[in-house]
């Protein structure tokens, strides 16, 4: 046999229009876009409704924000990947752009219900549904405890993504929204649990002093406790949240 | 001579295991038990195998939708297995039910496929379209099961791929769309000496003429590979009485019908069977059948 019949040469390669995270974008939107709508959507109604009326309807956003990471995984979760997959799109760039995706409905949502917290005139009884007033007593609540709680849940479901997140990149099943809802919640209770703690602990070296039991070292030690657990909750969640992104993308 | 282009594509040690479907202590499944599989260019290839052999699961993994659990996977040159590794251009997939949703359209896979590929012929699309009797703005929900099939087949075919992989392609369309759909890849095939089709299939009977490539698995192992011509012309189907029993050694897969064996047995071995053999011509079907029969056994 002649060599030359059996030479391997490359065949012609072509080159793509398109950049795999342009193509992923456009087809996470193309995917999406009637939920992103809705978010949006909802977003408005809840802001306008806590104008007016209810204040705790924020809540639902919040609870959407943390499903978010189910709710966009899809019931034909394999025939997505499959597409994803015929697209020329890498797994690893279809994880990275379905954790931006996830985090801009996030952040759609969590604006709204902070928005719907932040922009409502309170009067000196009025708590709302995650208040952790640093003064005791009736007194109107401040910036900093509305902050405070708003820093609580978004970290709480920043750790729902980083826990959840991950079963959407496996073939056969996405997660399930159920469980992000009680994730959160167990988010919730630990932060409270933390909160108590930090509390307690920062409040040990007004114990013995002679202003220990008075109202104002109380209001302190409140605050900074306040201030603590919000920035061990926030840190610890994008420090987990980026580093779960990184083991979704090598194990893509 | 078509042995001057690289494979299309080479699969080499390809173990894959899907985690279990159960929450908890389920063991993954092993679909594909490191195996070797190389799709000539130019050429068609038939991926054979009964329900569950792992043929969904290999094309899936040519892909690149599932990471492999083991082994390299090259298709049109580049490897495919990594988090970063990505289909080529050239390549169209067309799965047995279409992945793309339901309220997708032929016009959104065309706007889409624009976005993967510099040359797009919409015209050809259209016209293949209008041949499958598919209006181009119907959603794909609308569409019967084979004009599912003919639409992703008529979009994919108007990028004018280098490799075209094709799960179970046949399997629900009526026998006059089948006929137009193996023109429409006859005809693409013959536009590029260097296209390459991988198909698979759970019977290859009437599509002899248009194979030149067979891969059968079995329970996630290849049983055989090799031109299905050559498949067919290394095997006899021979009819033996059970009466003295043959020796069952030479025989490759074989099935009693009353008081004779019908066996497949080797061209070279012929000699050996006993002088009361009838002997004829082994089908490409006959093999992949007395070989699947006889690795079930």
């Amino acid at each position: 046999m002649n060599p030359l019949d059996t030479a391997i040469t490359p065949a012609a390669r072509r080159e793509r229009p398109t950049g795999p995270l342009r193509r992923a974008f456009a087809l996470e939107h193309k995917h999406h876009y009637d939920l992103l709508g809705l978010y949006g959507i909802l977003a408005v109604v809840v802001i306008q409704l806590s104008w007016f009326a209810e204040i705790h309807v924020g809540f639902v956003l919040i609870l959407l924000a943390a499903r978010a990471p189910c709710d966009l995984v899809g019931r034909r979760h394999d025939d997505e990947r499959l597409l994803r997959a015929s697209l020329g799109i890498s797994r690893a760039d279809a994880v990275r752009t379905r954790f931006l995706m996830v985090l801009w409905c996030q952040v759609l949502l969590m604006a709204g219900a902070a928005w719907s917290i932040l922009a409502r005139d309170y009067g000196p009884d009025d708590l709302h549904w995650s208040s952790f007033a640093s003064s005791p007593g009736p007194a109107a609540l401040t910036l900093q405890d509305h902050l405070v709680d708003i820093g609580l849940w978004v970290a709480a479901i920043m750790w729902v993504h980083a826990l959840l997140g991950g079963e959407a990149n496996r073939p056969g099943r996405g997660p399930a929204g159920a469980r992000a809802i009680a994730l959160f919640i167990g988010v919730s209770i630990m932060e409270c649990m933390l909160l108590i703690g930090v509390w307690w602990l920062v409040r040990l070296p007004f114990e013995n002093s002679p202003s220990g039991g008075d109202m104002t070292s109380f209001a302190q030690t409140s605050s900074t406790a306040q201030l603590i657990t919000v920035a061990l909750a926030l840190g610890s969640a994008v420090l987990v949240l980026l580093w779960r992104r990184r083991s979704w993308i090598r194990h893509a | 001579m078509i042995t001057d282009l690289a494979p299309a594509i080479a699969v080499q040690d390809l173990s894959v295991h899907l985690p279990s479907q159960r929450r908890f202590g389920g063991a993954p499944h092993h679909v594909l038990r490191g195996i070797d599989v190389t799709v000539p260019s130019g050429q068609v290839t038939a991926l054979v195998g009964s329900n569950g052999a792992g043929k969904t699961t290999l094309l899936r993994t040519l892909s690149g939708a599932i990471r492999p659990s083991a082994g390299s996977v090259t298709v049109l040159g580049d490897p495919i297995g990594g988090p970063e590794d990505a289909l080529p251009a050239g390549v169209g997939v067309v799965p047995d039910q279409p992945f793309q949703p339901d309220h997708w359209s032929a016009d959104d896979m065309v706007r889409i496929l624009r976005k993967m590929e510099h040359r797009v012929d919409a015209a050809g699309i259209g016209r293949r379209l209008r041949r499958a009797g598919i209006d181009p703005g119907t959603a794909i929900k609308k569409l019967s099961a084979g004009q599912r099939t003919r639409l992703v087949l008529s979009v994919v075919l108007g990028a004018a791929p280098s490799l075209l992989l094709l799960d179970e392609p046949f399997a629900r369309l009526d026998p006059l769309a089948r006929e137009d759909v193996l023109d429409e890849l006859r005809r693409h095939q013959a536009e590029g000496e260097d296209r390459a089709i991988l198909l698979s299939t759970h019977e290859l009977g009437s599509l002899e003429r248009f194979v030149d490539h067979v891969v059968l698995l079995h329970e996630g192992k290849v049983l055989l590979e090799g031109p299905l011509l050559d498949l067919a012309d290394q095997h006899l189907v021979a009819t033996i009485p059970i009466d003295p029993l043959p020796p069952m050694r030479l025989l490759r897969g074989h099935r009693r019908t009353g008081d004779v064996l019908d066996a497949l047995v080797a061209t070279e071995d012929a000699v050996f069977l006993p002088g009361n053999a009838c002997l004829r011509r082994a089908t490409i079907q006959d093999v992949l059948t007395f070989t699947l029969r006889e690795a079930a056994r």
